[in-house]
């Protein structure tokens, strides 16, 4: 009778102890579905995602370089003259700017391509972000870009550049950086020999863009 | 008989005593592959989700490419056939409908080439907003959108890609806009 309970009693705790390891094993098999379903990189691959971005960015390089702008100014360093221009594209005031800074280097005054540069920089702005409205919606651009349009100009082994920020961008301090992760696109602006300053001199604008950090 | 027939009833008094002991056991493997369960669902539906989600994606960005070389919305010089990517007309853009653009690009409202879309296949908008800095402005909102206060739940899939394009007004005037493309349910019954 005595070995008879000792018996029932082993049962029991053989049976209590193979429930445990069952459930051991269920716990280390739902913790690898999981882990396994949480880290694997949806479909839609970083890659994927960059070559979108990219293809955005593009086209919004083409469609400021290609939009004209109504009414702009500069100074001209040479006489202090205001110089008006209208429905001129940006790609030649882009060009206009980098040949009066090729000229006048140091420029002088230094403000004298302000408003210029300002008109630009507005009308990159206004693409790049977006209504408050609109943020509402699931997007796959979900959020406004912050951005950067660099200009450069190069003849006779001297260089000027221009360089626009986007105003909301660590809009607190004096030197901007760029993130880690930009999107970017270039164009080499053709237009440069209709100065013919120089045959050799050659321009190229960037448009770099990047999401809150 | 009557004695061996108690025998057998003792024995099996014994196996219901076991039973209950292993009730606990019971419990234990019913929440393991409960749980198991549960999470291969949760893994099964998060896999469809992300490939549903990347079907749409990619129809989207095919959809924008069509619309952006419509002839619909694009800059043709006179006598030309020839159409720059991107680069739309402003008066096609001011005349832009729901109905023709339905009609120019059957993929947008569900329908293709060959089939037409119904008037319930699927809901988008497009918008077009100039933000040039000229004080006129050609700016387009079309839709099919049956029921607007649907649209406006928060709950309603979507899908909204945003591209870059021009607008041209003549030689000298050219406009840049933001071009908005919205897909409301896609693959799903028109709201």
């Amino acid at each position: 009778m005595m070995k008879n309970k000792w018996m029932r009693k082993r049962k029991a705790q053989s049976a209590l102890f193979d429930g445990i390891l069952f459930f051991l094993l269920m716990l280390i098999s739902t913790t690898i579905v999981i882990y396994y379903t949480a880290s694997t990189q949806a479909p839609r691959t970083q890659s994927e995602s960059q070559l979108f971005l990219r293809e955005y960015c593009e086209d919004t390089l083409t469609a400021v370089l290609a939009a004209t702008i109504n009414d702009t100014s500069y100074i001209r360093p040479s006489d202090g003259a205001k110089v008006i221009l209208e429905d001129q594209s940006v790609e030649e005031l882009i060009l206009e700017d980098l040949y009066i800074r090729y000229e006048n280097d140091p420029l002088s005054p230094a403000n004298a391509l302000e408003k210029l540069e300002t008109d630009i920089s507005s009308l990159v702005f206004e693409l790049t972000h977006v209504n408050q409205t609109l943020l509402e919606e699931q997007k796959l651009y979900q959020e406004s870009f912050h951005y950067r349009l660099y200009a450069e100009y190069r003849a006779n082994s001297k260089t000027v550049s221009m360089d626009l920020w986007d105003p909301t961008w660590q809009s607190g301090s004096s030197t901007k950086t760029e993130p880690k992760t930009v999107i970017s696109a270039f164009k080499e602006l053709e237009a440069v020999n209709e100065h013919e300053v120089n045959r050799n001199a050659n321009a190229t604008v960037y448009l770099k863009i990047w999401k809150n950090q | 008989m009557k004695l061996s027939r108690f025998s057998k009833r003792k024995v099996s008094r014994l196996g219901v005593a076991g039973f209950f002991e292993e009730i606990p056991v019971l419990i234990l493997v019913t929440i393991g592959v409960g749980m198991f369960m549960v999470s291969m669902i949760w893994a099964i539906s998060t896999h469809n989700a992300r490939y549903t989600d990347i079907e749409n994606v990619h129809e989207i960005h095919d959809i924008m490419k069509t619309i952006r070389t419509w002839e619909g919305l694009c800059y043709q010089e006179e006598g030309s056939a020839n159409r720059v990517e991107g680069l739309f007309d402003c008066h096609k853009v001011m005349y832009l409908s729901a109905t023709n653009l339905s009609r120019g690009v059957p993929e947008l409202a569900g329908g293709s080439a060959t089939n037409p879309p119904t008037p319930a296949s699927r809901t988008y908008r497009l918008r077009i907003e100039d933000t040039s800095p000229y004080p006129f402005r050609y700016s387009a909102d079309v839709n099919n959108i049956i029921n607007p206060s649907k649209i406006s739940d928060p709950k309603v899939e979507r899908k909204t890609m945003v591209s870059s394009v021009n607008i041209k007004v003549n030689d000298e005037e050219i406009h840049v806009a933001k071009l908005e493309l919205t897909i409301f349910r896609l693959g799903g019954a028109g709201v």
